[in-house]
């Protein structure tokens, strides 16, 4: 059975003061296998951060639905963990204590709390950042945390939205060793947005295009590169050889969408 | 000097002071010259002369604790009210669309307007002086709370969410944190007004305090003390801005300056 099942979902948003609706998402329909790695890629204005925002509940579908395990989702909550392209840590909490908010809402005691939370910040390299508020962090440290507060509530499913799209390039291939590192030994079911094609292939094993906009899915292709994934593995022929078809396809829409 | 250009720490209070400096220059200058009248405006020694009979002879330190008593009493009253108030207007739209328009109306009620209404109501005693700060503050801080309350950015509330925060907690936990500064900020300000209006009610019908002090200095045509009295208000003021603000950047390390 597959573990997030999504089915003819689309968005229409309203039209602004008498215009007309904008639709930014055809119906779309898309099985999620539990532990996989699925990168949607697509030009900017697809509809790719609307299909995410509606996978964790920020946005709600216009038509279709979502089934997280068989039930149905209906707005944001613990199950589904979201890590954003902005820089969304609580500015008044701790490295720590952002880490542990979730917890805190589970109702999670404070000792085993600090625990989970120091292991967390471990595993992203943070574990000497711990009582850093996030102004003292740099923004690839930002995103680590984020993606460690997301992570220490167990979610089922990982929601990432273009979360290094802010960073430079040298941290934004760290970060995704360490996304990739993370997921190759937890075994987590995530699903990536991204408009940068290298990042697609690198992390995921299941690379989903979108059209321009509206968005509907225009290819959806497996990423058979081997575990664990080194940087280099970004010149071999096969990985450049995935990256030359995503190119065109994507070109393609770029066109498509008068740029 | 160049656009932005940063001064030194102790360039920055040397200048504050050297702009003191030059005022008590001005005035001395303008009073021992002989260019004002000395019964219009006493000169600066004569000043703190008269400031020290004061605070001597007179027992203008207990006038002095009265008002600071006035001016706390209905802050705190009115920060009591407005914040719950401003907290659930800034949160929940329908509370803002259903207080908003009278809030936002009755804070321009001048509150020195109310004196004689107030002293209908409580008479001249220590109740109509709290309220008419309190009735001075209290509009001001209910707004401006709610805003930002309000203001939170939308990402950090989605956060909370998809975090498995309830509606309660995100106020609580995201909400609130997030505006604490600003309110504290809010505070700060507001109390400021509400030194102008605890003077404007200690003018009326009042038998102690530094307004009630200045009222009579007036019939005895005795600026130095009305000076002295200005001045110990503006210094008081100094002070508890100074404390605020050391206060908020002992709670709040975590916030931008």
């Amino acid at each position: 059975m597959s573990k997030l099942v999504i089915e003819n979902v689309g968005k229409v948003f309203p039209g602004q003061r008498g215009g007309e609706p904008t639709r930014a998402l055809m119906p779309t329909s898309l099985n999620v296998a539990d532990n996989d790695f699925i990168t949607i890629l697509g030009p900017s204005g697809c509809g790719k951060s609307t299909l995410l925002r509606i996978i964790g509940g920020l946005e709600t579908a216009s038509e279709g639905r979502i089934l997280l395990d068989g039930a149905p989702v209906a707005g944001p909550g613990a199950d589904r963990g979201f890590v954003f392209q902005s820089y969304t840590l609580f500015p008044w909490l701790t490295v720590q204590q952002n880490i542990a908010f979730g917890l805190r809402e589970k109702g999670v005691s404070d000792a085993e709390r600090l625990k989970i939370a120091r292991d967390w910040a471990a595993r992203v390299g943070l574990g000497s950042f711990v009582d850093h508020f996030p102004k003292q962090l740099s923004g690839g440290m930002q995103q680590r945390t984020a993606i460690a507060r997301a992570l220490a509530n167990d979610p089922k499913i990982l929601l990432l939205d273009e979360p290094f799209g802010a960073l430079d390039n040298q941290t934004r291939a760290l970060m995704q060793e360490m996304l990739l590192g993370i997921w190759e030994r937890e075994q987590k079911t995530v699903l990536f947005v991204t408009h940068d094609i290298e990042e697609a292939i690198f992390v995921g094993s299941r690379v989903v295009v979108m059209s321009a906009r509206p968005g509907r899915i225009k290819a959806d292709i497996r990423v058979d590169l081997p575990h664990p994934r080194p940087y280099t593995i970004k010149t071999t022929p096969e990985f450049v050889a995935l990256k030359e078809r995503l190119v065109e396809e994507i070109r393609a829409e770029v066109i498509a969408a008068g740029h | 000097m160049r656009p932005l250009q940063p001064v030194s720490a102790s360039a920055r209070i040397g200048y504050g002071l050297a702009f003191f400096a030059l005022f008590v220059a001005l005035w001395s200058v303008a009073t021992f010259g002989g260019y004002v009248q000395r019964l219009f405006l006493a000169d600066p020694l004569t000043m703190v002369g008269e400031g020290w009979s004061l605070m001597t002879r007179y027992g203008f330190g207990f006038d002095i604790m009265m008002t600071i008593w006035r001016v706390l009493g209905g802050f705190v009253l009115a920060v009591i009210v407005a914040l719950p108030i401003g907290i659930l207007m800034g949160a929940y739209k329908p509370i803002e669309a259903f207080l908003e328009p009278f809030v936002s109306f009755a804070r321009y009620l001048p509150a020195s307007a109310f004196i004689p209404l107030l002293i209908l109501w409580a008479g001249i005693g220590e109740t109509q002086k709290l309220l008419v700060i309190f009735i001075g503050s209290v509009f001001q801080l209910i707004l401006m709370i709610a805003v930002s309350v309000g203001s939170i950015r939308r990402d950090l509330v989605d956060a909370a969410y998809t975090l498995g925060a309830t509606d309660r907690s995100v106020v609580r936990r995201v909400m609130l944190p997030n505006a604490a500064p600003e309110i504290a900020e809010i505070f700060r300000l507001v109390l400021g007004w509400a030194w102008t209006y605890v003077i404007v009610a200690e003018l009326i019908g009042s038998s102690s305090g530094i307004g009630h002090m200045i009222t009579d200095s007036q019939a005895l045509l005795n600026t130095g003390q009305i000076i002295f009295g200005i001045i110990v208000i503006g210094l008081i003021g100094l002070i508890s801005d100074f404390l605020f603000k050391a206060v908020n950047q002992r709670l709040f390390p975590w916030a931008r300056t």
